[in-house]
């Protein structure tokens, strides 16, 4: 045996398996554990970003809070909600009251 | 079947998101990139765990490679830097040292004490030279690839691997002129 003999011996001890489905899968669940991690950094990226335009856009909801609690103002709200929804509101009670045979 | 499809095709699935065309790859290049790492680090578990690092690392950036038939090389590249980053820090060196003793065993062909030898060659070889050596001398790749996968001009890939051969036959008991 030459000495490059016992060199490729000694380096083809590394070898690995040429199939190795426990690795493969290490893999695989190494990669959906990320795809995961990507997705909720997104979902809290999302939330941040939302939470920055509530908290940009809270002083002009102040000022429709002052409008709304204008005396007589709900009221008037429901008039038009019943005048608008009533007939359909109406024709839903119709349908889901039981009928006589 | 994605099997028997190159690189090439199976990169370009996998970045339309077939899990089959990037699983496929995993499976084609594990064993190459394990044995490349292990030659590398001189010991398998911690080699395995940054193969595994690599193909995540190869998920996630898949979109930044430019050309997808150097997919091979492109991965080796990233485990070999991987690799390196943990090659800086003392304590794991200390800790795959530690564990590379315990899983030392019989290599068919070789006598214990040219095993041993050649274990403390390789790993008085600095990384770049080990990895030149185990990339050209055993894991088939060209000194042109493997300068590409290292980063390194050819030239030096050359370099290395001849010094580190001869380094590594002089453990050996073999003489040689430089």
């Amino acid at each position: 045996m030459t000495n490059d003999d016992r060199l490729a011996a000694f380096l083809a001890a590394d070898d690995a398996p040429a199939n190795d489905p426990a690795f493969v899968t290490g893999v695989a669940e190494a990669v959906a554990k990320r795809r995961l991690r990507v997705a909720l950094a997104l979902s809290g990226a999302l939330a941040v970003a939302l939470g920055a335009v509530t908290w940009a856009v809270a002083p002009a909801m102040d000022d429709l809070g002052g409008v709304l609690t204008t005396p007589g103002l709900p009221i008037a709200a429901l008039v038009v909600a019943l005048g608008a929804f009533g007939p359909q509101i109406i024709r839903g009670i119709t349908r889901l009251a039981p009928t006589r045979s | 079947m994605t099997s028997g499809r190159p690189d090439a095709v199976l990169v370009a699935a996998a970045r339309k998101g077939s899990d089959a065309a990037f699983t496929a790859l995993v499976t084609r290049h594990q064993q190459g990139l394990r044995g490349f790492l292990r030659r590398l680090c001189r010991n398998h578990a911690l080699a395995d765990d940054i193969a595994q690092e690599a193909f995540v690392a190869a998920w996630t950036s898949l979109g930044s490679l430019k050309d997808a038939s150097r997919f091979r090389s492109w991965l080796y590249g990233l485990g070999w830097r991987l690799a390196a980053n943990r090659f800086r820090s003392e304590d794991r060196r200390r800790t795959r040292e530690e564990a590379y003793v315990a899983e030392q065993a019989d290599v068919p062909g070789l006598s214990p004490e040219d095993r041993m030898a050649l274990e403390q060659a390789m790993s008085e070889l600095p990384p770049d030279q080990r990895a030149a050596v185990a990339l050209c001398l055993s894991g088939g790749f060209s000194h042109t690839e493997a300068a590409e996968t290292l980063g390194l001009p050819v030239g030096t890939v050359k370099s290395h691997v001849a010094r580190g051969r001869a380094k590594l036959l002089e453990a050996l008991g073999e003489t040689h002129d430089e």
